[in-house]
């Protein structure tokens, strides 16, 4: 009796999306064959290795057998897991996400965070069903020699990890509402992204595995890059989780609220962990790696907070404190185009700031006297990532302006339209207005480079990789020019911030009916004004 | 259990889906809710069950606010979309299995009522088949069962009647008296008014967004018409009375039917009344005397333009 009280309770801690998607995963013969399927391929390939591989490298009494044979299962779990399990979230969650699928797990009590959870969760127990599969073939190159345990533990961990990265990344992707083409699109992508993954997974393990980690575990440098390493991995999953339950959340519900504070929460762990690793190993480059990583997340979420709503409905208005001390920092943090664009365009600005003003403050500490070349590298790469921050305020304002002062019929939801818009224009029009009027500069490759002022690309390489005495008044006088404009858009998307700020309220308290208001006879029903 | 919807407004842009939407209905009762496409039904529908959010107005389920409580709402409501479930590779008892522990019912109770609600829908002899190999009427009740799984006080059907063969109607109608003898409150939206006429015990029309008429469906069919149509049979000579009943000054026309007439009688039911007195002090001998009703489909017909926005 205590046993079947004990299993209702553990089934009542069960996820159902979980339980729903295994149910579904055991009937359905994808993952039964394709199992089945990893575990012919490995145990094939494995005999084959040992019975015509190449002597030198496979031959049990050579030196690094066991590697070689531990990098060829790597390779197919790898890719099992890489292609499979994604793809089978992905593509299962975006078929699902028809409109009345979703309804109806709205209208339960299941919070959109469950949902997504509950997909990962499934994801996670096929991960550990395939990894189980290639536990016994992996036991046994430690037989063989080239290898120690402590390499095989953190190897199997860092794809554990990184497959657990892609199936998100692929949830991610599937839930993103779109049409055909745009799915297509998107899975493209997504595909793309899994190549890249797993390529380079497959390098930085084959590293590893000639490095050998068993001699390194007693240092604290190697726990300081792989904690950061691991950390790093894990934000990233719950940047993509947290986007993925924004994405599936109702439109009615303050669905920025969650992302924002993540974003920040992202951006303090990881900076405080670059700033650790910059400060023990005395070098700049974690700091770069952080700047690189929050400037890409945050110009990737100002082109998405343009598009969001201008008005709160009043299910988020009434969530909206009544104190204005605490209502302006809300602002930045709720749903709402205008407090996006600013929560954004701040961290953007204490992202390229902090790390130039640690540099700047400490560059005896960060920069020994014979590292020129860093320091070289470190203007560059401080001029690279302000032209970005700035190219992408300046175009995403502007289209908030158009749309505001000229444009004002075109939907909030579609300014990431204009915004690209408006990039292709500004990076094809030099080409034409140069060849018109500066044919001769163009023909010999000297032209002003003002004139490529609104192609961004054009602009950067010219003011990081060129160095000539002419081109150095425009790479000082660029950043001030595209900031100062920078400044007069954000000026003017004023008002259009301070009609959002004003309407940022709670609304007026009214009276409800109540059940005790016995006002509703049965058969009441009466037409309206 | 009391639903008061209470000057619903739903804006997209300029256009104004669903414009002052009010009305009241409780327990054990079935409402129709009827109206030309994009007439604003399904909107409404999907604000009460809080799939959307008004622009302004609110739902009040026994004085819950859908927009401000909708966790508490969504213990209270049962939505039949107009779509079908549509999940692969899961049969008809997992699904209704996993909804029930979408709702929160525990392990020890989830088995005895997702049987129940099987044993209910008729859904016992196909639990174990695959959703996706059952046929659209089953579908339906799959749809219809799901709904009920966390025993809601009310129902909302958008459509569910759409596409169904006849004896899938039927069944479907023997359902909703059940589900309202239980008192359970229906809302239901079909575009078949015979059927809804049938069942309904109230109806609200809507067009563009408002509501055009609205109340218990004995009140609206006879409401507001300029004439009531009443049958009358006597043992005496039809064409006599037929006659005699052009002469009257509130009959505004008569036909000859075989052995009756028909007859429209300006006014409302006094006129009916006095009527049948004047032709008894006539020396007619009356044996049938009723007055027709409109049909819902003719009352729809008078009072939709068929505009849309």
């Amino acid at each position: 009796m205590k046993a079947v009280r004990f299993m209702d309770k553990f089934d009542d801690l069960l996820n159902p999306i979980a339980v729903k998607e295994l149910r579904q995963a055991v009937k359905g013969r994808v993952i039964v064959s394709a199992l089945t399927l990893f575990l012919l391929i490995q145990l094939s390939i494995l005999l084959l290795t040992l019975s015509f591989g190449d002597r030198r490298t496979i031959e049990p009494a050579s030196l690094y057998a066991g590697r070689g044979i531990f990098q060829i299962l790597q390779n197919i779990l790898l890719g099992a897991c890489i292609l499979l399990v994604p793809l089978y979230a992905g593509l299962r969650l975006a078929a699902e996400r028809s409109d009345s699928n979703v309804d109806l797990l709205f209208i339960s009590t299941l919070r959109p965070r469950c949902i997504i959870a509950g997909k990962l969760q499934a994801s996670v127990v096929l991960i550990l069903l395939i990894f189980s599969a290639c536990a016994p073939f992996m036991t046994f190159t430690y037989l063989l020699r080239g290898l120690d345990i402590p390499s095989i533990v953190l190897v199997l961990a860092l794809d554990f990890l990184v497959v657990l990265l892609s199936t998100q990344g692929a949830i991610f992707l599937g839930t993103v509402p779109a049409n055909i083409v745009l799915k297509l699109l998107l899975g493209l992508v997504g595909f793309g992204f899994l190549t890249i993954l797993f390529s380079g997974t497959m390098e930085f393990s084959q590293e590893l595995l000639r490095f050998g980690l068993g001699s390194h575990l007693d240092s604290v440098e190697f726990w300081l890059v792989a904690g950061a390493v691991a950390i790093t991995l894990v934000a990233v999953i719950g940047l993509l989780f947290t986007w993925s339950v924004a994405i599936v959340s109702p439109p009615s519900s303050n669905r920025a609220l969650p992302v924002r504070l993540y974003l920040l929460s992202f951006w303090l762990v990881t900076g405080g962990l670059a700033g650790l690793l910059a400060y023990y190993f005395r070098v700049p480059i974690p700091l770069y790696f952080w700047e690189w990583a929050n400037l890409t997340l945050l110009c990737a979420q100002l082109l998405v907070v343009i598009n969001e709503r201008e008005q709160w409905g009043l299910r988020v208005r009434r969530t909206i404190p009544r104190r204005g001390w605490l209502r302006g920092p809300l602002f930045l943090l709720y749903s709402g185009s205008a407090g996006g664009v600013l929560f954004t365009v701040l961290l953007l600005v204490l992202t390229l700031a902090l790390p130039r003003f640690t540099l700047e403050y400490w560059s005896d500490f960060f920069f020994s006297s014979s590292s020129r070349f860093l320091r070289d590298f470190d203007h560059r790469n401080a001029l690279t990532l302000v032209l970005i921050a700035l190219y992408t305020v300046d175009y995403c304002m502007l289209a908030v302006w158009l749309r505001n002062v000229l444009l004002g019929r075109i939907q909030a939801a579609y300014t990431w339209v204009l915004v690209l818009l408006l990039l292709g224009l500004g990076s094809a029009l030099p080409w034409p207005l140069l060849f018109l009027f500066q044919n001769e500069e163009l023909r010999m490759g000297r032209t002003n480079p003002w004139w490529q002022l609104s192609n961004p690309f054009s602009t950067i390489y010219t003011c990081v990789m060129e160095s000539s005495g002419d081109k150095t008044v425009f790479r000082d006088m660029c950043p001030l020019f595209l900031g100062v404009l920078g400044l007069m858009l954000l000026l003017g998307c004023l008002p259009w911030m301070a009609r959002q700020v004003r309407r940022f309220r709670p609304p007026e308290k009214e009276s409800h009916p109540t059940a005790s208001a016995g006002s509703y006879a049965p058969g009441a029903i009466s037409p309206g004004a | 259990m009391h639903i008061h919807i209470d000057h619903l407004k739903k804006h997209y842009g300029r256009t104004r889906a669903v414009d002052d939407v009010s009305f009241t209905f409780s327990s054990g009762e079935i409402v129709g809710f009827v109206g030309p496409n994009g007439a604003g039904k399904s909107t409404t529908m999907r604000i009460i069950a809080t799939l959307e959010e008004p622009t302004s107005g609110d739902v009040f389920l026994d004085g819950i606010s859908v927009v401000e409580e909708p966790d508490k709402a969504h213990r209270l409501i049962g939505y039949v979309p107009d779509t079908l479930p549509s999940h692969r590779d899961i049969s008809v008892h997992e699904y209704l299995d996993f909804f029930a522990r979408a709702y929160g019912i525990g392990a020890a109770t989830r088995k005895k009522v997702v049987e129940s609600i099987e044993e209910f829908t008729n859904l016992l002899g196909i639990r174990d088949k695959n959703l996706n190999a059952l046929s659209k009427g089953m579908k339906n009740r799959v749809s219809v069962a799901r709904a009920l799984v966390h025993d809601p006080a009310v129902l909302i059907m958008d459509e569910p009647a759409a596409g169904l063969d006849p004896r899938a109607r039927i069944e479907l109608r023997e359902l909703l008296k059940v589900l309202s003898g239980q008192g359970k409150a229906i809302l239901i939206s079909s575009h078949i008014l015979t059927e809804l006429a049938e069942i309904c015990t109230a109806a609200v029309i809507i067009e563009r967004g408002k509501i055009l008429r609205a109340g218990s469906l004995a009140h609206i069919l006879t409401a507001d018409l300029p004439h009531r149509t009443v049958l009358i049979r006597t043992l005496d000579e039809p064409e006599l009375l037929h006659q005699h009943l052009l002469l009257q000054p509130n009959i505004e026309a008569a036909r000859r039917i075989d052995h009756t007439v028909e007859a429209d009688v300006a006014g409302g039911e006094e006129a009916c009344c006095a009527l049948l007195a004047q032709l008894v002090r006539s020396g007619y001998r009356v044996v049938e005397f009723h007055q027709q009703r409109a049909g819902l489909e003719e009352l729809f017909m008078n009072v939709t333009r068929g505009e849309v926005q």
